[in-house]
């Protein structure tokens, strides 16, 4: 029996932290979460098609230093979870979508960032005055922050965005459905581009 | 060189709490905190029963850190045997011990930074992407679908964690045996052949990835797609685009054929 989308939904927030902020395990990767997700809401062979061209397109952009990747988790679960909603969204829009999903996340995180300006000050404070520090007083809140950007991106993606992308594509004029449905199609080529130039750069 | 190891236990809980290294990432001091939570255990066990000092070296570790999550473990290590020379030394010696400890751990998070990012984010990660795509590809028309795509993602992430799980343990072990002379040690390491071989290994996979989507590819849309690598591997190249780019490029270029009348 396929997963529930909600429950799918609800664990896109928590893989998401696998990302940056606790353990990288790479179970937020575009080509493990794909296929296990897709897997379990009943569309493994989506899971993995998502999942190969959102990790190959986006497989030169490194967590290198301060710099923000468009958030591939992000992307991922958005697109695969709008190509399975009831009116699934075509993979051609969803790919976008994901894409668009996965920026958006990634300014919002900078902003996140941004207003963690202080946790080391107040880690001191705490030295300075109990004598200990309550780690998880600090690293907590940081997380649940994390993940609720992460739902709230995924939820507006999925349940706003989406049905009006797919009441967009009927009345979209016919190149506009035509170049997406093009660039759907030779994907996974560009995605494999991605991969060839991404290992060419040290080789 | 210390012939100590660290006790099995002590290693496992600051491997765990290395883990959420990045938990409070900021732009302020990066992994600071993260770093300062990762050694805590240690320095409770090195200054027990000196609260005063125990402070002192848990604010030192709490200020603006930033490596490569993998490689952390180094440092950590390095800081802990150097952490345990503070400790133990005179009080007249402190202050230069502790300079030297922030010198050494700030010069070898960014050493190891550079090491790292090649290694693990810029060869292991897409070189594990290509052999798990490969393994989907190759898999899919012997098991099906869904067991090839939960073979790929298994695959994934057995060939990715295998050496990373090698590193942070072996990395917090040897960062400690070697303290300060971890750049030394590190030299020897032919860490830039490392790096070269597992970039071609990765190609490898690739190139039989593509064959595999190639084999799978209708032979009327062959042509398109292999155009398509071609001329998306050039605009990486040469015009240094994103991948993301190069798919709406690409988007747009089939609107375009479709007005003109060529799709």
């Amino acid at each position: 029996m396929a997963l529930p989308l909600p429950v799918a939904a609800a664990l896109v927030p928590v893989l998401e932290l696998d990302a940056t902020a606790a353990a990288q395990l790479m179970l937020s990767r575009p080509l493990v979460m794909g296929p296990l997700l897709g897997l379990a809401l009943g569309q493994g062979a989506l899971g993995l098609t998502l999942g190969a061209v959102l990790e190959g397109l986006l497989a030169q952009d490194l967590p290198v230093g301060s710099h923000m990747p468009l958030n591939a988790t992000v992307a991922l679960g958005v697109a695969l979870l709008a190509a399975c909603l009831p009116a699934p969204l075509a993979p051609a829009l969803a790919l976008p979508l994901g894409l668009l999903a996965g920026d958006l996340h990634a300014r919002g995180e900078a902003w996140l960032r941004q207003g963690r300006r202080g946790v080391c000050r107040a880690a001191e404070e705490r030295l300075s005055g109990s004598g200990t520090v309550s780690w998880a007083r600090l690293i907590v809140p940081t997380l649940v922050w994390q993940a609720a950007w992460t739902a709230l991106v995924t939820a507006v993606a999925v349940w706003g965005l989406a049905p009006v992308a797919a009441a967009a594509w009927t009345r979209a004029p016919e190149c506009a459905r035509a170049g997406l449905d093009f660039g759907w199609r030779v994907a996974p080529w560009l995605a494999m581009a991605g991969l060839f130039k991404a290992l060419g750069r040290v080789a | 060189m210390r012939e100590r190891e660290l006790p099995f236990i002590l290693r496992v809980r600051v491997l765990a709490r290395c883990l959420l290294l990045q938990s409070c990432w900021s732009f302020e001091r990066m992994q600071g905190l993260g770093f300062g939570f990762a050694i805590a255990p240690f320095l409770r066990r090195c200054y027990a029963g000196r609260e005063a000092e125990l402070q002192e070296a848990q604010r030192r570790h709490l200020e603006y850190f930033n490596t490569q999550p993998f490689m952390a473990p180094l440092v950590l290590g390095t800081a802990c045997a150097l952490e345990e020379q503070v400790a133990a030394a005179p009080e007249a010696e402190r202050e230069g011990l502790v300079s030297r400890m922030k010198l050494v751990k700030t010069a070898s998070a960014s050493a190891l930074a550079g090491l790292g990012d090649a290694l693990f984010w810029g060869t292991l990660r897409p070189a594990c992407a290509a052999l798990a795509w490969a393994t989907g590809m190759v898999l899919t028309p012997r098991v099906g679908l869904d067991a090839a795509a939960g073979a790929a993602a298994g695959t994934y992430l057995v060939a990715y964690n295998l050496p990373v799980f090698v590193a942070r343990w072996k990395g917090l072990e040897l960062g400690y045996r070697w303290g300060e002379r971890l750049a030394v040690e590190l030299k020897g390491l032919s860490a830039q052949r490392l790096v070269r071989q597992a970039a071609w290994t990765g190609l490898g996979f690739a190139t039989l990835a593509a064959a595999a989507l190639a084999r799978a590819t209708p032979a009327d849309e062959r042509v398109t797609g292999a155009s398509a690598l071609l001329l998306g591997f050039g605009a990486l190249k040469a015009l240094s685009w994103s991948a993301a780019r190069v798919y709406m490029a690409a988007c747009g270029a089939g609107a375009l054929a479709c007005v003109v009348g060529l799709l």
